[in-house]
């Protein structure tokens, strides 16, 4: 849906036709579902945000500013409710960890590397992910399934384009470090190639 | 071997996409949209907001306060006594089981002050249009309420 799309879209909202709200829904509701897993780290808990992400799109879609981007609204809404969420998660309880005996399972070594199934190279993918920090992952996620320019996703999360180079390069640094023995980054490059 | 920052970001741009974007269960939009319709239902059947006191009233009002006018100024600027009330209080004492008491026997009722009759039909106004105005306000928070 391009930008037109989007404002027609949004008119047809304004207008009384809730049921074109559906094509907004149904366009961002992977992403909006995936940013807010990669914080809460709960699928339950991930829906009831990414829903409550939809009821506040529409109840404020009279005040979205039609010179920015739907994508970007929507998405800084997902990031301040999942980190909302997430901080509220934290008070209440020791945050879950990230199962590893899965891990070990997987091992670590080089030797390894034939042995991993595509399924279980996405699942080291995923949980060296959330492993990262709350806003590093909402960065990546953003920066390369997205592909979104830094000074966007500088106004989703709400920091200075130069901050999100810095963690963008961390967050690389970090997943490259861990992912290159488990996964083989080199031979997956070259797989790709 | 060194790896450069673009090799980096082209190893993990591999590696990233490699696993897809989570899903929700299905039928999330159909809920969403189940909570959506709600709310867009919500906004239409706002109740809409009827006047405390209706036109009727109004007119009722303004009726009495022209006639209570009206008479006041038939009757004139003239001041009037509250010694009346002592006829009230001779009634009062009258009543045997008053008299019995020795405490009401001894007191004297004689009222002193005298107003106009301005400030009595205020004073009535005043109280009668307070009891309607809580009256009608106690039933329209309960109407909303409801």
């Amino acid at each position: 849906m391009n930008t037109v799309d989007e404002h027609k879209t949004i008119k047809r909202v304004l207008n009384g036709d809730v049921k074109a709200f559906e094509e907004i829904v149904v366009l961002f509701q992977d992403m909006v579902f995936t940013l807010a897993y990669r914080v809460v780290k709960n699928r339950e808990e991930a829906e009831e945000v990414a829903q409550d992400v939809f009821i506040k799109v529409f109840k404020s879609l009279k005040s979205f500013n039609e010179k920015s981007k739907l994508s970007t609204w929507i998405y800084r809404i997902t990031y301040n409710l999942s980190i909302n969420r997430y901080r509220s998660q934290k008070q209440q309880l020791v945050t879950t960890k990230i199962d590893n005996s899965n891990e070990n399972k997987l091992g670590y070594t080089k030797d390894a590397l034939t042995e991993l199934s595509e399924q279980e190279k996405r699942e080291v993918i995923n949980k060296a992910i959330l492993r990262l920090a709350e806003t590093e992952k909402i960065i990546i996620t953003l920066y390369y399934y997205e592909d979104l320019p830094i000074a966007e996703i500088a106004e989703i999360v709400g920091i200075s384009p130069q901050n999100v180079k810095v963690k963008l390069f961390r967050s690389r640094q970090k997943l490259h470090t861990e992912l290159k023995d488990k996964v083989g980054l080199e031979i997956l490059d070259y797989e790709y190639n | 071997m060194n790896t450069t920052n673009e090799d980096m970001d082209r190893l993990v741009r591999r590696a990233v996409k490699m696993s897809p974007l989570e899903k929700p269960e299905k039928g999330f939009s159909h809920s969403v949209m189940s909570k959506i319709e709600g709310l867009a239902e919500e906004k239409v059947i706002i109740p809409e907001r009827s006047p405390l006191i209706s036109q009727t009233g109004w007119m009722i009002i303004v009726s009495l306060i022209v006639i209570a006018f009206s008479v006041l100024l038939i009757s004139g600027p003239t001041k009037i006594s509250l010694s009346y009330f002592d006829n009230y209080v001779s009634l009062f004492n009258s009543i045997s089981l008053f008299n019995s008491v020795s405490l009401f026997s001894n007191i004297n009722y004689s009222f002193p002050i005298s107003v106009s009759n301005i400030f009595l039909t205020g004073l009535f106004a005043f109280v009668f249009f307070f009891i309607i105005e809580i009256s009608i306000i106690t039933r329209n928070i309960k109407k909303v309420n409801h």
